[in-house]
This record gives C-alpha cells, structure tokens and sequence, in this order.
C-alpha cells in the first residue's frame, strides 16, 4: 500500500503546467505524461526498423476503467491501448500503439 | 566489370525496383536502420555462396551457387501477414520473369521463405526474406564473366 503522501503528491506529478498533458481517453480528459522513446524494433531481418514506443503515465484513479482497445487522443494523434501496467503505487503505465 | 555475384546482385535489385507495394524503397546491401516512413521496403544481398569445380584438378569452369535475399519489409495496423504475402508474390513474380538474370545465370528459384512479425514498437512490423537461389558459372581465372 503506497503511503498516503505519494497519492496526494500525484496531482503535482500530473499537472499540465508542467511535464503532463491532457489526454482523451475514451471520452474522457485526463491529464497523463506522455513518452514516445526511440526503439530500434528487430524484426528477424539485416536491419532494425527505427519506431517509437509511445506509453502514457497517469494515476490509476484516472484511468481505472481503461482497458486493452480504448482510444487514446494525445498531441493530435490517436492511439489505441494494448497494455496496462498498474504500479500499485498509484501510477498507471498505458502501453499504446497507432 | 564486376564480380557476377555483383551483376547478379545489381540485376535482381532492380527487377524488383518499381513493384506495386514497394515501389522505389528497395536498397541494395543496406546495413542501416530503416525508418517506418521508407516502408513497405525491399532489400537485397548477395548472402552466401557455394561452387564446384567442373572435374578434379580442373583449372577451367567453376559452378556456383549465390544465394540472393530479398527481405521485404511492412508495417500496418491490420493484416500484415497479407501485404507480406503480396510483396512475396510481386517479388517472385519479378525475378522469375528475367529466369537466366539477363543471362548471366543458368537457373534461379526461390529455396527458402521466412516470415516475422512483431508489435513491440507503436505499430506492428514484418518482414518476409526469400532466398534465390542462382546457379552461374565463370571460368577460375574470370569471376567477371558468365559463361
């Protein structure tokens, strides 16, 4: 069970003045961090094919009904979830893709 | 002149440079990583190579066997398998319409196909690597020139 401090420090770490942007999932805004990391995807063949991994971070109470197929709307772009990775702590990692 | 692994290489190269699914995005002995925005791509290498000599202590006709690979590479939301099952089909069909590779070859046939899939990056990618398998002969002392 995560201390009670770090769940009322989340609003900070998913203010959207700051690191957070504000997403829509299904149909509702959430304020999440969004990460989109190079990957070097293997795909059996003589070279990698350069791709992103595009995850969002937001607190699970935000995102407690999401589940694998939901669309995601963050930066213009829309996503669908296929992963989801609670950290128990209070943090949700949401595994997308295009 | 070139090797005629070369020839053979730069040939099949450009009999499936223009096909319908991958057009023009079709590099020659690439090492480099690809960008999802030059997909659906095709590459092409010269991979291994056997030879025989005509008769023992023979100095004359050497017969050989290059393997060409063409790797065709997709990405896609829906039915990869099936636009990976195109490209193979336009690549084969490409490369059996030239049979001798400009003649510089005696025989060409695909020995071996290979398919992967994997969705660990934002969209799913696959790749489909056929191997050609060209029989030329040179003479010991002319690896540039077909006989």
């Amino acid at each position: 069970m995560a201390g009670a401090f770090l769940l009322t420090d989340l609003p900070n770490f998913f203010d959207d003045n700051d690191f957070a942007d504000v997403a829509t999932i299904g149909s509702a805004s959430v304020k999440v961090v969004f990460d989109n990391a190079f990957f070097g995807q293997e795909v059996g063949g003589s070279v990698q094919i350069d791709e992103g991994v595009p995850v969002i971070y937001a607190a699970t109470s935000d995102v407690a009904s999401v589940a694998n197929g939901t669309t995601v709307i963050i930066k213009s772009v829309t996503y669908t979830v296929v992963g989801r990775e609670d950290d128990n702590t209070g943090v949700t990692m949401l595994t997308l893709r295009l | 002149m070139s090797h005629v692994r070369q020839q053979i290489r730069e040939r099949i190269a450009a009999n499936v440079t223009g096909l319908t699914t991958t057009g023009g995005n079709v590099f020659a002995s690439r090492v480099y990583n690809i960008s999802t925005s030059e997909l659906p791509a095709l590459l092409v290498y010269a991979i291994s190579e056997s030879s025989e000599r005509d008769s023992f202590l023979s100095s004359n006709g050497l017969e050989r066997s290059v393997d060409i690979l063409v790797e065709g590479y997709a990405t896609t939301s829906a039915n990869l398998d099936s636009v990976l099952d195109t490209i193979s089909a336009e690549v084969e069909t490409a490369v059996a319409g030239d049979p001798t590779c400009n003649g510089l070859c005696k025989d060409i046939f695909l020995s071996n196909t290979d398919v992967d899939l994997t969705a660990d990056g934002q969209k799913p990618v696959g790749s489909i690597k056929l191997t050609f398998e060209c029989i030329y002969r040179t003479t010991t002392v002319a690896p540039e020139t077909a006989i």
